[in-house]
């Protein structure tokens, strides 16, 4: 590790102020951040680290105005633990709860998790042994004629291959969810509208403040699928809500951004939840996806787990 | 073994058998305990290297003016200042001269360029980023075949680093020089083969490049003093590292082993980085430490060999084999770490089915432009019963025979005899018998119910298929040079000078076990002494091949009698009686036949300041036609889940003949992490390589960790085949240790019996797995 200036902000104005000053980066739980830093990956080591942890009034679960409001530094952990989110939003705690460890779910925000970079080899050899177009300057996807077994099946986003790893976001794709930054409110899916240089739509100097996710009465269910059944990154995630029928399916690690499955939802509208409609929807989420050379085999495992998340909402 | 032992061991135990708890246990689960990496001195430098990018490259130019100007930066070493120096360094005593510490040609991408000392971290990190390199790219080979082609780019063409100095490089190749024996005949392989109803050949790729996963890295803390020099190594071996020390500096270093975070074989030799740590401190008079990050730890400081094994089997109808024809090519990456013994290992996993009267064996260790390998927990052998094993099974299912019974009827038992790699003797097996803990195993799996036939499953649940196998091996224990002396003071204690490390196994706290029984103390009363090379007598070879408990412990024995003789000559001059009508007991000597007639030992030597010191040696041991074999055993149910590739273990029994029992915790605890290890390498770690630059991509915790305690079998079973007393050793025990992890080949024949597909190449991840059914 390099050194670095360490700029403890108190309110989301003064970490916003910092940010704007020539390479800066924000830390919160810093399980993301410190890894970056130790291998030195990013193009251009950050001078200063903006601590927000203790910024005061954003570590928060709670409903009012008709949805659930969680402020943007509450910990893995405690989302995973809170009996309204188990109880409402089952996605959402079952995806925390299967985030990491228990070690680092006590460290993690839910800002952190849905703002994470994504987790290609090649992107994170260290001290930028690969340049790859995700760094400033770079032209080159080096994992699509590599080792791609841990990439994406639904093509790239600007030739980049890699996929967003994080747990929670398809949980709050399925929810429906909005997220608040500091300069907007956007839905969930347009946070992760990016055209691939990047993990969301973030500006450098704009923060995540709060995650809305609207009243929900329906059902849902979140599948990780990991090498190991603890800490690791998935090879897949798949998240499902259902409410009158109708449901929302989203699965991550598959594409550079949460991928929602609209053909497999449009697969079930008005069907009822059985083995056989569950697989006709497993096999439309799919239908438009596209193997690298190493991953044929997830495209098997994302139709798996589209129909076993279907039938875990009956 | 002599007969006072025997006489103890017909007693009742106080201790062996007997759950103790370890000394070392509670500082290590409250953090207090001190290991390498934990070393603080005052003016500690810190040591950085530059590494190459390149697979395979010479150093054309190399410019540290600017890097050595930056605040911090205290020396810079390059091949300039280190090879002229010190030339060729052995890696192992008696070994040759294996490297050079800094080379101007690098030869995988990691490899060594530059070495930085600096202040602090920070400032060794910025420095890296200053040096100045310019290359000469040479073609790199990464794999076996390509690195044995004709023309092949040659990595080690130096005449100093071969075993038969050549100064006609034309005739150089890449495969290892090795004063092994390389090859092998017993009986007549052809007529073997003529004689067989049936012919099998098959070829088991193991392309893991598994690492060890230390939770310590290899690190070292190097202290000058004046002209002396302490090492703190984490080690599993004090006099194999002290090699390199003492080529480098003379017998002016004391090579200190703390407590060791781990080693699974990674740990047996300094390596350069350390031995660069040890140049610096003496160039520069400061302490320094060497702490590598997890990714240097990962692909620079070894991990299991790639290997490629063809078996080729011959057998009668009945399953009575007639030959056995064996070609073993191990991956060695760009150095050798003594993984030429790595890829004899692998072969020697043939000692399962000794009967087979024609076999013949060829060993071909290889360099490539890949990370080194080197020892890995069963150094080869895992790999070997890997494939000797499915190789077995294949024949089995051919001939329409339970998979049992060639194992049953080719079967080691004691009396059957095997050659030996190291130096081609035959040597007979004193204990170990597969048949019986095939059997034991059996029964307590239930394996007669389970079975089902060949592809037919326990049970098909959706898309959930179950099936059964069993793994076995038989691991030769023992039999290499070992030295301890035991000194007995006249408090009523004892203390063990022994060259055996503590990296988690516990050997030492089981030579206490022994060592307290033996001189009936109270097991507080007995201590391990430092191990370092001024504390403990020379012994060549450290802790491998789960050999310690054998070695040490009829070393041990004969230092404990040596004592003992000292302690009653003593005894019988002060008390009026003969030495043979004496024994010891809590610190007093007593006569047998009128216990009141004693005297405690601080009176019979305190006073005097008397010394004794008991010595003793393996080397009856040594090269030994015979000796001990432990049987490890493991009976799987496997889960596989045909849509997504995922393996689970609903359950597992496994067992080892390990002779008797010392600490049966620590036995226990051994064999189910072995087990877990053995299955982590079946389902999952492998490191992986970018095919056109060769750089390692998941060398690291994240993207390629360990088993946790969550991926254990959801039941296990531990049994224990049969408490066999093994003859040649200390109270009849042979160890448990690296043959833990072997058995887990038994999972390929779950894997098949749940789907009717073979498994041919490890590790099996959900990618392969669904390739295999055709889903990927």
């Amino acid at each position: 590790m390099k050194k670095f200036e360490y700029i403890n902000a108190t309110t989301t104005e003064e970490a916003v102020s910092f940010l704007l000053e020539d390479r800066a980066k924000v830390i919160a739980g810093g399980t993301d951040l410190l890894g970056s830093l130790k291998g030195n990956i990013l193009p251009h080591y950050p001078k200063t680290l903006v601590n927000i942890k203790n910024i005061s009034g954003l570590d928060y679960i709670r409903e009012e105005e008709g949805m659930l409001k969680i402020g943007a530094l509450t910990k893995l952990n405690d989302i995973a633990g809170n009996e309204t989110v188990k109880n409402k939003y089952a996605a959402l705690a079952m995806a925390a709860e299967k985030t990491a460890s228990l070690l680092l779910r006590n460290m993690g925000t839910i800002a952190g998790n849905i703002c994470q970079s994504n987790r290609c080899w090649y992107y994170w050899a260290s001290n930028n042994y690969f340049y790859c177009l995700r760094k400033e300057g770079g032209r080159k996807c080096f994992a699509l004629n590599g080792e791609s077994q841990y990439h994406s099946i639904f093509g790239v986003i600007s030739s980049c291959a890699a996929v967003n790893p994080s747990d929670t976001a398809p949980a709050l794709v399925a929810l429906d969810a909005r997220i608040v930054t500091t300069k907007r409110t956007v839905n969930v899916e347009d946070f992760f509208a990016v055209k691939g240089e990047k993990s969301t739509i973030l500006h450098d100097d704009e923060l995540v403040t709060e995650i809305q996710v609207p009243e929900f009465s329906g059902k849902s269910t979140f599948i990780k699928f990991a090498a190991r059944k603890t800490i690791d990154f998935a090879i897949m995630d798949c998240a499902a809500s259902v409410v009158d029928g109708s449901f929302r399916i989203c699965l991550n690690a598959v594409y550079g951004i949460p991928k929602r499955v609209k053909g497999a939802e449009e697969a079930m509208l008005g069907k009822e939840i059985n083995e056989a409609n569950a697989e006709a929807a497993g096999e439309a989420a799919v239908s438009d996806a596209r193997a690298l050379k190493k991953n044929k085999y997830k495209i098997n495992i994302a139709k798996t787990l589209v129909k076993r998340a279907i039938l875990a909402c009956s | 073994m002599s007969s006072e032992e025997i006489r103890i061991m017909a007693e009742e135990f106080k201790y062996i058998g007997k759950p103790v708890q370890r000394k070392d246990a509670i500082g290590k689960v409250t953090g207090l305990a001190k290991y390498t990496v934990d070393m603080r001195f005052p003016g500690m430098l810190t040591m950085r290297f530059l590494r190459s990018p390149h697979a395979h490259a010479n150093i054309t130019s190399i410019d540290v003016s600017e890097a050595r100007k930056l605040p911090g930066v205290v020396d810079i070493l390059t091949y300039k200042d280190v090879f002229e120096q010190h030339g060729y360094i052995p890696i192992e005593v008696g070994g040759l001269p294996i490297f050079s510490l800094l080379d101007k040609r690098v030869r995988y991408v990691g490899d060594l360029v530059a070495a930085v000392v600096a202040k602090d971290i920070y400032s060794t990190e910025e420095a890296l980023g200053h040096i100045k390199v310019e290359y000469e790219v040479l073609p790199a080979v990464f794999d076996v075949d390509s690195a044995l082609k004709p023309g092949a780019p040659i990595l080690h063409p130096e005449p100093e680093t071969r075993l038969d100095p050549n100064p006609d490089l034309e005739t150089v190749d890449n495969v290892i020089p090795t004063q092994m024996i390389t090859s092998f005949n017993e009986g007549d392989i052809e007529k073997g083969f003529q004689e067989a109803d049936v012919i099998i050949e098959n070829t088991f790729e193991y392309d893991a490049y598994q690492p060890h996963i230390c939770l310590e890295p290899h690190c070292s803390v190097v202290v000058p003093q004046g002209d002396q020099l302490t090492v703190y190594l984490s080690g599993q071996s004090v006099w194999g590292p002290a090699t390199a020390y003492h080529q480098l500096f003379g017998p002016k270093v004391n090579v200190v082993l703390p407590i060791s975070g781990g080693g699974f074989g990674s740990k047996h030799d300094a390596q350069r980085e350390n031995c660069l740590a040890a140049v610096a401190a003496k160039k520069t008079g400061k302490p320094i430490a060497n702490i590598p990050t997890r990714e240097e730890e990962y692909i620079c400081y070894l991990h299991r060999c790639g290997m490629k094994s063809t078996w080729k089997l011959g057998a009668k109808k009945d399953g009575t084999l007639t030959a056995l024809d064996c070609h073993n090519y191990t991956d060695c990456g760009a150095y050798n770490f003594g993984v030429r013994v790595a890829c004899a290992q692998a072969v020697i996993s043939s000692e399962m089915i000794t009967k087979c009267p024609n076999q013949r064996y060829k060993i071909i260790p290889v360099f490539t432009n890949t990370s080194p390998g080197g020892a890995m927990r069963g150094y080869g052998f895992f790999e070997g019963c890997f494939a000797l094993g499915s190789a077995i099974l294949k024949l089995d299912e051919q001939l329409n025979l339970d998979p049992m019974e060639i194992f049953m009827k080719n079967g080691v038992e004691p009396g059957d005899t095997h050659f030996d790699f190291q130096t081609g003797h035959k040597k007979t097996v004193s204990t170990g018998n597969l048949a019986v803990t095939l059997k034991k195993g059996s029964k307590i799996f239930g394996w007669s119910d389970k079975w089902k036939g060949w592809g037919k499953p326990l049970s098909v649940n959706g898309d959930k298929r179950t099936g059964v196998g069993f793994g076995v091996c038989v691991a030769p224990r023992g039999g290499m040079g070992a030295a301890a002396t035991v000194h007995l003071d006249a408090n009523g204690t004892a203390k063990i000078s022994a060259a055996v490390t503590e990296m988690g196994q516990g050997t030492q706290a089981a030579l206490c076990m022994m060592v307290a029984e033996l001189l009936k103390l109270p097991i507080d009363n007995v201590n391990f002494g430092e191990v370092s090379t001024s504390g403990t007598p020379f012994t060549a070879v450290g802790q491998a091949e789960s050999r310690s408990m054998v070695d040490f412990g009829n070393a041990l024995s004969r230092a404990v009698d040596d004592a003992k003789k000292q302690l009653f000559e003593l005894g019988a001059e002060a008390l009026g009686v003969k030495t043979e009508e004496l024994d010891t007991k809590d610190g007093i000597v007593f006569v047998k036949a009128k216990p009141e007639i004693s005297i405690p030992w601080l009176f019979l030597f305190g006073f005097t300041a008397s010394c004794i010191i008991g010595r003793g040696d393996n080397r009856e041991h040594v090269n030994s036609l015979k000796y001990p074999h432990a049987v490890p055993s493991s009976f799987y149910e496997l889960e596989v889940d045909t849509e997504t590739g995922e393996l689970s273990i609903p359950y597992w029994a496994g067992g080892v003949d390990a002779g008797r029992q010392i600490n049966p915790y620590g036995l226990l605890a051994m064999y189910e992490g072995g087990n877990l290890q053995g299955q982590a390498f079946v389902f999952r770690e492998r490191l992986y390589r970018d095919q056109a630059t060769g750089k390692v991509l998941n060398g690291n915790m994240i993207f390629c960790g360990g088993a946790t305690i969550f991926d254990r079998p959801d039941i296990m079973e531990i049994y224990l085949p049969q408490e066999e007393i093994e003859p040649t050793a200390l109270f009849g025990a042979k160890g448990e240790g690296e043959g833990a992890n072997s058995p887990a080949w038994g999972l390929l024949l779950a894997f098949h019996n749940a789907t009717g597909k073979w498994i041919t190449k490890l590790p099996a991840t959900p990618k392969e797995v669904l390739e295999l059914l055709g889903k990927g």
